[in-house]
């Protein structure tokens, strides 16, 4: 139980330590936040104007309006992008070290280094349905937030096992980082951010895009956390369910592996603190 | 293909490409000693010595590929956690600080990542400050600091948890003359003669290791090629001696006749003051000083002054090591 406190406590002082970085940029840190508006309203406007040319592919997601699809999709786009980055947070070179002189575990050090930007995308995440709901109509009344939030987190552990694969990669090669480039450039275009992945059939008629889509963890949080905004439960949508699990546990198993032996020959070959 | 494709496939092949050709060294080789409890000791060697991969395997950030160690009684390959948790590690450059926090802020992180307890860890950040005289620089950024300050901010972290061990890479690096004074003397008679910590203390500087060190170990290419008391050490190059001659109208041909003398093993000649040369002769054996001086005088010159001169550590070092 002491463990736990300590291990509680070490993350709070990662967080602390951000929050002190993040406020001395105050104007940057105003702007910040400025911005999360701006970008939640131009979401809304952009469903809005292609609401006619998205109502086609709604009906897979009981027919919510185009506004609140793509809130959703930026949102969650945002916030697996910061679980899928922030482990490079931890292999930062002076860092690692640093803090691998202290008795820190690696998972305090991985979960502390990531909470300031899992706090400020949950605010970010609560200022777009704020104005989701204010402003485009979005309905919070129909939402099943259990089953939103289960998703959140499966997704965050899928993107977590990605994001260690990909940082672990970078700690031994010190450069260029495909796993990442590879996963943020095609999410973005296959997944469902601004689109349905049905969609793409439109324009790829040998529908390997959309097939493309479907093995990525990113399409599953965006189309079940969608599913959960018009109500549906976990018991509604098992397959997708069980595929995301799946893929999240075969990733994180993946990822720490990878990471363990990586951070072993930067440590055999003494290369950790090169850059 | 293109011209233009071409290029662009030679440019991703390239990027793809190895860039850095991994030459295996073997920068750390059978090396075996061990430190007394309290004790001040001294790690000596020129650049590329091994020195700092063996500090970086002591504090567990390296992996040895053979053989272990034990720090404050652990293992640093079965219990690197516990080696974490004894050690206070001072490394050659600077990292792990937020410069946009204060030096206090920076060390509040740490004491918590150390698992400093809460009641007491604004006494050790103050205690810490004080030892490293920042007190005064405590609420301001980091990245204000000089270099220098900001050694002594490393210092200050590594002796924040209070443990038992202290790895000091070249400690005193960046620091002016009189802070540099003063940090040994404060490591000497505070840390480890009042509080009895164990010091390993790397330098370049053998002036530094001569006034401090209880023991030093000479490190060359990987290996500790000596280890004993300053006086110990610079017994072993004791053999060979020198003989500091101050004289007049050193011409190349006296200087010759002298190198071809037996038991002379170098010369080194400089000008001392207008018209006088001083000649530092290396030597075998110290009974051929008439010898010398009557070659002086043979060939021409005019011997003012001539003594036998107590090889210093770093000259131990520089014959030991084969270092010109």
């Amino acid at each position: 139980m002491t463990q736990i406190f300590s291990s509680i406590y070490k993350i709070y002082s990662f967080f602390r330590r951000d929050v002190v970085n993040v406020s001395s940029y105050k104007l940057n840190f105003i702007f910040s936040i400025l911005s999360m508006f701006i970008f939640s309203f131009t979401m809304g406007t952009l469903g809005a104007i292609t609401q006619p040319a998205q109502a086609q592919y709604m009906q897979a997601y009981g027919n919510m309006n185009a506004a609140t699809f793509l809130i959703i999709g930026f949102m969650l786009n945002q916030f697996l992008g910061q679980s899928q980055f922030a482990p490079q947070g931890i292999a930062n070179p002076g860092n690692l070290e640093r803090i691998l002189l202290t008795p820190c575990s690696i998972p305090v050090f991985i979960l502390g280094t990531m909470s300031w930007g899992y706090f400020w995308s949950s605010l970010n995440l609560v200022v777009f349905i704020f104005v989701g709901a204010m402003v485009f109509g979005m309905n919070l009344f129909t939402v099943d937030w259990l089953t939103f939030i289960t998703i959140l987190l499966i997704g965050v552990i899928a993107m977590w096992g990605l994001g260690i694969i990909s940082a672990a990669i970078q700690m031994v090669t010190k450069q260029w980082n495909p796993v990442n480039w590879f996963l943020s450039t095609f999410s973005f275009l296959v997944s469902g951010v601004f689109f349905s992945p049905e969609a793409l059939l439109t324009v790829d008629a040998t529908g390997l895009l959309y097939r493309l889509a479907w093995c990525l963890p990113h399409t599953y949080v965006y189309y079940m956390a969608r599913l959960a905004f018009v109500g549906k439960s976990l018991m509604d949508m098992l397959f997708p369910l069980l595929t995301l699990v799946t893929m999240a546990a075969v990733f994180f198993a993946i990822g720490w592996f990878i990471f363990k032996l990586c951070l072993r020959r930067c440590q055999l070959e003494g290369s950790l603190g090169w850059v | 293909m293109s011209e233009e494709n071409l290029g662009l496939l030679k440019f991703i092949r390239r990027l793809l490409r190895k860039t850095k050709t991994k030459e295996k060294i073997l920068a750390v080789n059978s090396v075996s000693f061990s430190i007394e409890k309290g004790e001040l000791f001294g790690l000596l060697g020129p650049n590329g010595a091994g020195k700092t991969t063996l500090v970086k395997t002591l504090c567990t950030l390296l992996w040895p590929n053979a053989g272990t160690a034990k720090v404050n009684g652990y293992d640093i390959k079965n219990e690197p956690n516990k080696v974490r948790a004894s050690i206070g590690t001072v490394l050659d450059v600077h990292m792990g600080w937020y410069g946009r926090l204060s030096c206090r802020q920076n060390l509040l992180f740490y004491a918590q990542l150390y698992g400093v307890p809460l009641s007491n860890i604004a006494k050790r950040i103050r205690e810490t400050l004080e030892l490293v005289e920042l007190t005064e620089k405590a609420d301001e950024w980091q990245q204000k600091l000089s270099s220098g300050m900001q050694r002594k901010l490393d210092v200050a972290r590594a002796l924040l948890p209070d443990p038992p061990v202290l790895l000091l890479d070249e400690p005193t690096l960046q620091l002016d003359p009189k802070s540099a004074r003063d940090f040994r003397r404060t490591v000497k008679d505070e840390l480890c003669g009042k509080q009895g910590k164990t010091v390993l203390w790397t330098t370049h500087n053998m002036n530094e290791a001569e006034e401090i060190c209880d023991r030093v170990a000479i490190m060359h290419k990987g290996k500790i090629i000596a280890i004993g008391s300053p006086s110990e050490v610079k017994d072993l190059v004791k053999s060979r001696e020198n003989i500091v001659a101050d004289l007049e109208k050193a011409t190349p041909e006296l200087i010759a006749s002298i190198k071809e003398l037996e038991g002379v093993v170098s010369i080194v000649s400089t000008q001392h003051s207008p018209g006088i040369t001083q000649l530092k002769i290396e030597v075998n054996d110290t009974r051929i000083s008439p010898l010398i001086a009557e070659t002086v005088v043979r060939v021409g010159g005019s011997l003012h002054s001539m003594k036998l001169e107590e090889p210093t550590l770093e000259e131990a070092l520089i014959r030991l090591t084969g270092e010109k």
